[in-house]
């Protein structure tokens, strides 16, 4: 794929196989695949792959806050521990730390919320809560 | 602009292989622009509603490439094209497809659910929506209690749910009176002007092509022509097209023509007049039909065109022939305004008497019936003739009420007398005007 400087690289970490496809198609579907350049993965070590290359390391995440991992306890609990655990890794390393974090997830209660606090998430998105362009607008917005 | 559609060498069959197969797109080439409003133009048959499923994703071609923002959707998966269909594109069939069973809020709100959006964000954007087309208080409506003109407002505001940048108009004004296809018309013009979709219109009546900016003529499955249209100028080079399939007219069609008026149904009625006379002679006769509906030549160049010979662009009508079809035309006229007139009073009032109309109406259908009438089989056809007005009953309920005997509460005229009068009160109304009408009208031809 061709991409120009300007493109910027959006990685969407999420579970669900439709949300994943949905992200994705939504970006082309709105005709900004020129501007973005959109990757999908469905664990944390996938991702965290994809953030030891320059050339798969993202400008911006989206992350679910709670995603179930196989053979693992997964409580809510524990399952928003390993996402926070996660964004604390990409903040506390340098060479990741512009990266933009945005949480992209069901999770509207306000206990959740308060969870990301003063971790340098750059949006918590509530998924039912936008239409399919209001997601376009809001990566748009960041680089107004 | 830039392209947002593209198709390679497209080819779509149906029923491949088989003794019915049907070869519906030949090898179609095409571009469409960004924020553009195009129409697929051309007969029953031409191939351009393939044409829109093949692009919708919604029919399998098989082959050639459809190109969307330059991604090739033949590679999608079944998942993949879903999401297309539900986010990508918003779909206004001319039968509305609304679901029966639900509510006019939640008929929009649906393809949000579809795509995960919670319930109470679906409701909240379904209303901003059905707000938008001016049908907000029928939200708690079921489509069943909405007439064909507010249907279709609710199938658009369906289509624009999950903010599509492509609109799709397959056929849209099919099924509504000339009033409500100008608010439709207007409605996908506000689409593409002011939101700045890419708005697809198919269709079969140059009228709707009124505001397009592109035109893709089909027949046969192929596109024969593109036709980039200037606003300033589209009537005419609308028109110009058409003269050239017709080819009459070609002088008369020269003005800009500032808005485009009520028809009632040509094809109705020029099957009605020229009952034994070739499809080609109909065709032409339709169209005169149509030119005088819409006041672009009088009663005299009417009278003229239809008497003119074939060969010279005219329909060979006998000068007497000429004489009848152009005065019963002329009553039609007439008393066409006498129901745009009820139609008016109905809509500020839904109960206001319409006796004297629907009297003047009475007069006018059992003119040339030589039986005779008593009070109360009049008083019958009356109600019959206002229930018909008020789309309470069909055209075929009508002809049964009629031939019904007068101890039925019918009026009891015989089965001829009966299909006669209610084929002249049918050419009243817009061929499109009344749902049921209009499936009546098939059936007739």
């Amino acid at each position: 794929m061709v991409t120009n400087q300007n493109t910027r690289k959006i990685l969407l970490i999420d579970n669900n196989e439709m949300l994943r496809i949905y992200f994705r198609d939504i970006f082309w579907i709105h005709g900004n695949n020129d501007l973005y350049e959109i990757d999908v993965v469905s664990s944390f070590e996938e991702a965290e792959k994809k953030l030891e290359y320059k050339e798969t390391k993202p400008d911006i995440i989206f992350l679910d806050i709670v995603m179930s991992v196989n053979g693992t306890d997964n409580s809510i609990e524990n399952e928003i521990n390993r996402s926070l655990s996660f964004i604390k890794k990409i903040k506390d390393n340098k060479s990741l730390s512009d990266i933009k974090i945005i949480i992209y997830s069901d999770q509207k209660e306000k206990l959740v919320k308060e969870k990301v606090v003063g971790l340098d998430i750059s949006g918590y998105l509530i998924k039912g809560e936008l239409l399919p362009k209001d997601v376009v607008k809001f990566v748009d917005k960041i680089y107004e | 602009m830039s392209e947002i559609i593209r198709t390679e060498n497209l080819n779509l069959w149906y029923d491949k292989g088989k003794p019915t197969e049907v070869h519906s797109l030949k090898d179609v080439n095409i571009n469409i622009e960004k924020g553009d409003y195009v129409s697929f133009f051309g007969p029953s048959g031409c191939g351009k509603t393939s044409i829109l499923y093949a692009i919708s994703g919604i029919d399998r071609f098989q082959e050639g490439k459809v190109f969307i923002n330059n991604r090739d959707i033949s590679g999608l998966t079944n998942q993949e094209l879903a999401i297309f269909r539900q986010t990508g594109i918003g779909i206004v069939f001319q039968q509305f497809n609304l679901v029966p069973s639900l509510t006019v809020l939640k008929n929009v709100a649906l393809p949000m659910l579809f795509v995960g959006i919670s319930s109470e964000k679906a409701d909240a954007e379904a209303r901003k929506l059905i707000e938008r087309l001016d049908i907000l208080q029928y939200a708690d409506h079921y489509p069943f209690e909405l007439s064909g003109g507010q249907q279709q407002r609710v199938g658009i505001a369906r289509a624009l749910a999950n903010d599509p940048p492509i609109i799709i108009a397959d056929e849209p004004l099919g099924n509504l009176d000339s009033v409500n296809a100008k608010k439709v018309l207007n409605f996908l013009k506000e689409l593409n002007e002011k939101d700045g979709r890419t708005v697809i219109m198919v269709t079969h009546e140059a009228w709707s092509l009124r505001d397009v900016k592109t035109i893709f003529h089909m027949k046969d499955g192929l596109v024969n022509d593109v036709q980039k249209v200037d606003n300033s100028t589209s009537a005419d080079s609308i028109s110009k097209h058409l003269n050239e399939q017709l080819s009459f007219m070609s002088s008369s069609n020269n003005k800009k023509e500032e808005h485009i008026e009520e028809r009632i149904s040509a094809r109705v009625l020029a099957n009605f007049l020229l009952r034994g006379y070739s499809m080609d002679e109909i065709m032409r006769f339709e169209s005169f039909v149509n030119q005088r509906f819409e006041n672009k030549i009088n009663k005299k160049e009417f009278s003229k065109f239809v008497n003119m010979p074939f060969k010279d662009g005219g329909v060979g009508l006998w000068k007497k022939k000429t004489e009848r079809v152009t005065q019963y035309l002329e009553e039609i006229l007439e008393e066409k305004k006498n129901i745009e007139h009820i139609y008016k009073v109905l809509e500020e009032n839904p109960e206001m008497s319409i006796f004297d109309e629907i009297l003047s109406i009475r007069n006018w259908v059992l003119e040339g019936y030589t039986g005779k009438i008593t009070p109360v089989q009049a008083s019958a056809l009356d109600q019959i003739i206002s229930d018909r007005i008020r789309n309470f009953i069909s055209a075929d309920k009508v002809v049964e009420l009629l031939d019904l005997s007068k101890n039925k509460f019918g009026v009891g005229l015989s089965f001829r007398a009966s299909q006669v009068i209610s084929e002249k009160l049918e050419l009243l109304f817009n061929e499109d005007n009344l749902e049921i009408n209009s499936e009546n009208s098939e059936k007739k031809l």
